[in-house]
């Protein structure tokens, strides 16, 4: 899992939008909150997405948007032990 | 059916490198950790067996048996897989004995077990040799902005 911390400064308590969506496109996740101090923990499944992007909006300012680019490397590691008996 | 053919398969996987193959370069390999891995368990005093681990660059395992048998007895080498099928088996009788076994497929090396049996007052030596596998994933998130 991959989490993501998103914090958003709503004083006036207005409703706002929540979206995160995967590389092309596709909507992962969307929700509408209402929160003055938003907060929130986003725990993602890590796939084989490679970027990820996270969209606040509140339908009067223009929208936050924030992009992440996910890069998995995979290895095996091998532990060997010798024991004598 | 299956496990007869796993057994031949992992025979066959086994091949003995004599010291003269090994040759030096291997020796280098063991007196060398900065080329690769290695491990030992047992001792290398008089009477006593021993065996260590090494890794070659390739990633290939090689297992060194060394045997002191300073009373030139013949002795057995035995080495048996997790499920205790025998993998290889041979008499000796060299008064220094050094030999390196290589796994060629170490993606199914579990555990495996070396035993030296010396046939004249019939005292055995046994090692275990585990390895444990794991996946790493090393995930690196950055903002574009």
């Amino acid at each position: 899992m991959i989490v993501f911390n998103v914090a958003y400064a709503n004083p006036d308590g207005n409703k706002f939008q929540v979206l995160v969506k995967d590389q092309d496109g596709t909507q992962l996740y969307q929700n509408i909150f209402s929160d003055r101090a938003f907060y929130r923990q986003f725990r993602l499944p890590r796939a084989d997405r490679d970027r990820l992007v996270f969209i606040i909006r509140n339908g009067k300012d223009a929208d936050v948007v924030k992009t992440f680019e996910v890069n998995v490397n995979s290895r095996v590691t091998q532990e060997v032990s010798v024991r004598k008996f | 059916m299956k496990s007869t053919i796993t057994n031949i398969r992992k025979a066959l996987v086994f091949s003995l490198f004599t010291l003269t193959l090994a040759g030096t370069s291997l020796v280098s390999l063991a007196n060398n950790g900065n080329e690769g891995k290695k491990g030992s368990a047992g001792s290398t005093s008089a009477n006593t067996a021993d065996l260590k681990y090494l890794v070659d660059k390739d990633g290939a395992y090689l297992f060194n048996v060394v045997y002191n048998n300073i009373s030139n007895s013949r002795f057995s080498v035995v080495i048996l897989d997790a499920e205790g099928n025998q993998l290889f088996q041979s008499q000796y009788s060299d008064k220094k004995f050094d030999r390196k076994f290589k796994l060629a497929q170490p993606e199914e090396f579990g555990r495996l077990t070396f035993i030296i049996r010396n046939l004249a007052d019939n005292t055995v030596q046994s090692f275990e040799v585990d390895a444990n596998s794991r996946l790493v994933e090393d995930v690196e998130v950055k903002e574009i902005k």
